[in-house]
């Protein structure tokens, strides 16, 4: 793996990355006072354990801050050994190496920064911004790299300057916002004219319209007591392949099977019952957000249903 | 994060399972979830479990030939299958298989989907002729 121009915990010095950001309030320039990023309008953005804050909290999305702090390496290509995250941004994007190498990229809702890890071992300089707490185990696994920088804050409202990045991708977060499209449409403006953004949101079918159905009753238990039960749910299911019981559970209530391991299939449960908010929504309904938004060579990126991707003319 | 006490495990099985449980009547009832898993359940728990002669053989494609189960018994279509295709009464090796793997590979491959059974015979001949007995029987 390439760690870049790596130095330690990088926000602590000059990140290379750092005077991207700009001030969510007014778009102006930033300048570092000590643990605080100031601008001329007055506002100021905390830098706390080394990442900067644009948010004063994490909102609505306790849920995430929950599970990525509980499973930080879970799904990181570098921790695991495999090729799963890059095998997924792959199959959701349809971007690889060549398209990322020496490219500036937004990770929107980077989680713990897997996909930021994979992007910029293939080259890419990455922003990874997260509105829940898992940019703090974000920025402990990606801390030593120059060429990945971590903040928190809300994809309606980023702290970047516009046509600032290359490349955006969103991989499985626009749904968890209160309005999928909205959020998507403050992307737009963040891309480069020739750039290219590609998302991929739950699809409005199968197993996602049951979670959709169930998310009302799940999302109202408590995160730490939910993710106890998955921690029985999974491994009693496991234990159950090919039993009426299992079949029964996994029509009534989805539960993931991906073949990654347990601890990933755990998290994945939990991942999928848990939030706040769970849109689906289908193939051309995205594709029409992205045809609205102005954006060309619009088309399904991969294989998986709802990644679709396009480019600012 | 610290592994939780058996207590609170204890606690957050029985707490979260009642109330999804609850979630689940409810859901059912308002017809958010699909009955029919459950119906299916309900069915081969109160009666006998399923056997028959495989009868009125139809070539599929490739090695794979497909023959009438009949309704009622869950398939992988369903809540998963426990029916077994036997040849002469030995059961036929690969269960649950791709059905491009039945057409493609043969070998004894099968699979019951919805209300049909696709399989190859062992040998990948012609069931209708090779003068051997299938059965499909629920295990």
């Amino acid at each position: 793996m390439s760690s870049g121009a790596a130095s330690p915990d990088h926000v602590v010095g000059p990140h290379p990355l750092l005077p991207l950001l700009r001030c969510p309030a007014c778009g102006g320039e930033l300048r570092r006072d000590e643990d605080v990023l100031r601008c001329d309008c007055g506002a100021g953005h905390p830098i706390v354990r080394g990442v900067p804050r644009f948010v004063p909290d994490d909102a609505y999305v306790g849920s995430f801050s929950f599970e990525w702090n509980t499973h930080d390496r879970t799904q990181l290509d570098s921790a695991r050994g495999d090729t799963m995250s890059r095998d997924t941004l792959h199959e959701k994007t349809g971007l690889d190496a060549a398209q990322l190498r020496g490219r500036l990229v937004l990770d929107a809702g980077a989680g713990t920064g897997r996909f930021s890890e994979v992007m910029a071992d293939m080259g890419a300089r990455v922003v990874g911004v997260d509105l829940s707490l898992a940019v703090e185990a974000a920025h402990r696994n990606l801390r030593h790299r120059g060429d990945v920088l971590i903040a928190q804050a809300d994809i309606g409202r980023l702290p970047f300057g516009p046509e600032t990045f290359d490349v955006i991708v969103s991989i499985g977060v626009l749904h968890h916002t209160p309005d999928t499209r909205r959020h998507f449409e403050a992307l737009v403006p963040l891309l480069k004219r020739g750039g290219t953004i590609a998302i991929w949101v739950y699809p409005d079918e199968g197993d996602y319209r049951i979670r959709n159905q169930w998310i009302p009753w799940t999302n109202k238990i408590p995160p730490r007591l939910f993710y106890e039960w998955c921690r029985w749910f999974v491994p009693f299911l496991h234990r159950r392949r090919g039993s009426r019981l299992q079949g029964l559970a996994a029509r009534l209530f989805p539960y993931s099977q991906q073949g990654y391991g347990l601890e990933n299939d755990i998290l994945d449960v939990f991942d999928g019952y848990s939030p706040r908010y769970h849109g689906i929504h289908s193939p051309a309904e995205v594709i029409g957000w992205f045809e609205a938004a102005g954006l060309v060579d619009v088309r399904e990126a991969g294989p998986v249903r709802t990644s679709v991707r396009g480019r600012r003319p | 994060m610290r592994p939780a006490g058996p207590l609170f495990h204890g606690f957050a099985v029985v707490s979260v399972s009642a109330w999804l449980l609850l979630a689940a009547g409810w859901l059912l009832l308002r017809g958010r979830l699909p009955a029919r898993p459950l119906l299916l359940v309900g069915r081969a728990m109160l009666r006998r479990r399923h056997r028959a002669v495989l009868a009125d053989l139809q070539p599929e494609l490739g090695r794979c030939f497909v023959a009438r189960v009949g309704a009622g018994v869950p398939s992988d279509a369903d809540i998963g299958s426990r029916l077994v295709v036997l040849e002469d009464g030995v059961p036929l090796p690969h269960a649950h298989a791709a059905h491009d793997d039945i057409r493609r590979l043969g070998g004894g491959r099968y699979s019951h989907w919805g209300d049909n059974v696709y399989f190859a015979t062992r040998d990948d001949s012609d069931p209708r002729t090779n003068g051997r007995r299938y059965t499909v029987e629920e295990r």
